[in-house]
């Protein structure tokens, strides 16, 4: 749905003829440049996997974490302008913690994405500020079970049980939709999660990639953490033979 | 003459600050901690109670808690002032948490965060009414320091707060010594607390042992120290007293 809106995409306080406001599509363009990001709800929690794009082999592996923790029980994952991400991810971690002192008990997921996507949205009002570029999964579990939810640049946020934002978003979305979730669990979400993002990542295009994956589940005990090291080794064995099992036919 | 009454003292050099509300002194009060080093970490003791001036107002009070996964704080002195230095502990603790980079505040770090708040506060003449003893134990190198609420600070084998520094502190120079088994170290914690039970007016007979070691922290179950009263210089402690009826 591209096109140019020329003369009305010069501000984020201009509206277009036909109603749209150019420079938050645009930014919505730059988390479309970036990563695969994936989200899933499982049966006891949720897994998050990030496609990170090696920009150059001396980088060290391990650097530049995309997937952040927020509280305890509830992390992020960015994709777009990562200084923007890191902004939003700041942001977050102050709101979670002054909810935590004033009302004694962990931010709700929902009251989270509700105070992300207002602190986004504040970016797209006024013409000193650019919106932001960069997309944001943001699991966590509370008291209602575990829950997903995806902020985009325009300040909208929905909730989910599989997202996916970033290059490989639509062959992504058709993968997760083809998943059990409501019968899965977040160890078989983990290996689920690495296959998609194997597969939708493009070899052609983008050579080197390294795979960053995170969850929060009742096996975590609804803290939110990076997936322990021997499960992460096991998803991405399973997911690198099963592209191979796929280039072999 | 006026209604309405300013709230500064009258001999306030402090203009418009002196307004707000500076601690003056202690109301709900815990009694001493002892803590000293052993072979595989630290223990640290302290009784149950919280006073309300002379009055044993409440019973139940845990004044030891552990901090992050490697250090353990105990604390005498007021108690919602050791309330709220928890609350920013636990904000310290999950910050460090998030980085989720394998590093984590060992009791060295904690015990320095501690004194710089401890002696800030002081400086503004609005302190938190605490001494703080922090234990722990990361990679095998063993930690023990106090911070008192105007500052003062240090680490040694063993330490005390409170009462504790006069009738615990010279028992431990006596008989501490290096590589302390559970067991002695325990038996020698209690005999410190016996001796505070028996003379502090605001120790009471219900106490919590903690340790501190690699595997983590464990707080034993509320109990009470066995008392013997029978001394035959405090039968008829009267007896031979001049003027007494």
């Amino acid at each position: 749905m591209s096109s140019i809106g020329t003369g009305y995409d010069l501000s984020v306080t201009t509206f277009s003829p036909d109603g749209r406001v150019f420079q938050i599509e645009y930014a919505a363009k730059a988390v479309d440049n970036s990563g695969t990001v994936i989200g899933i709800k499982c049966k006891d929690g949720i897994v998050m996997g990030v496609e990170k794009l090696i920009a150059s082999k001396m980088m060290l592996p391990g650097s530049n974490r995309r997937i952040h923790s927020v509280h305890r029980h509830s992390g992020m994952a960015v994709a777009g302008l990562a200084a923007d991400g890191r902004q939003i991810v700041v942001r977050a971690k102050s709101e979670a913690t002054n909810y935590q002192s004033v009302y004694g008990e962990p931010i709700p997921v929902k009251e989270l994405a509700d105070r992300v996507a207002s602190y986004v949205h504040l970016c797209t009002l006024y013409w000193w500020l650019r919106p932001f570029g960069c997309g944001v999964i943001l699991g966590g579990y509370d008291r209602d079970g575990p829950q997903l939810y995806v902020v985009d640049p325009s300040g909208i946020s929905y909730r989910y049980f599989g997202a996916a934002i970033g290059k490989g978003k639509q062959a992504a979305k058709t993968e997760i939709e083809k998943l059990n979730l409501s019968e899965m669990t977040c160890r078989e979400g983990v290996i689920e999660v690495a296959k998609i993002i194997y597969k939708v990542h493009d070899e052609a295009k983008d050579k080197a990639f390294e795979l960053e994956m995170s969850w929060v589940c009742d096996e975590s005990k609804q803290q939110h953490q990076k997936v322990p090291d021997n499960l992460l080794e096991e998803a991405k064995d399973a997911a690198r033979s099963a592209l191979e099992e796929m280039d072999a036919d | 003459m006026n209604f309405m009454a300013s709230k500064q003292p009258e001999n306030s050099l402090l203009g418009p600050e002196s307004d707000s509300q500076r601690t003056l002194y202690p109301y709900v009060t815990g009694t001493s901690v002892v803590a000293l080093k052993y072979k595989d970490g630290i223990l640290m003791a302290a009784d149950m109670g919280g006073s309300y001036g002379s009055t044993l107002r409440y019973k139940n009070v845990e004044r030891m808690k552990a901090i992050g996964k490697h250090s353990l704080l105990g604390a005498s002195g007021e108690i919602s002032d050791f309330q709220e230095i928890l609350r920013y502990l636990d904000e310290l603790i999950l910050y460090d948490n998030m980085w989720d980079d394998g590093n984590s505040l060992g009791p060295k770090e904690v015990h320095n965060y501690l004194t710089r708040v401890m002696y800030n506060r002081r400086n503004k003449f609005n302190p938190l009414w605490n001494s703080l003893v922090l234990g722990g134990i990361k990679n095998g190198q063993k930690y023990l320091g106090t911070v008192s609420m105007i500052g003062v600070n240090f680490e040694d084998n063993h330490v005390a707060t409170g009462f504790g520094n006069h009738l615990a502190r010279p028992i431990l120079r006596q008989e501490w010594h290096e590589n302390l088994s559970f067991e002695d170290g325990v038996r020698l914690l209690e005999k410190c607390m016996r001796v505070l039970l028996y003379r502090d007016r605001s120790a009471i007979n219900k106490l919590q042992i903690a340790k501190i070691t690699e595997e983590g922290m464990t707080i034993s179950q509320p109990y009470s120290l066995k008392t013997y009263w029978e001394f035959s210089a405090f039968e008829n402690p009267t007896q031979g007293a001049v003027g007494s009826w």
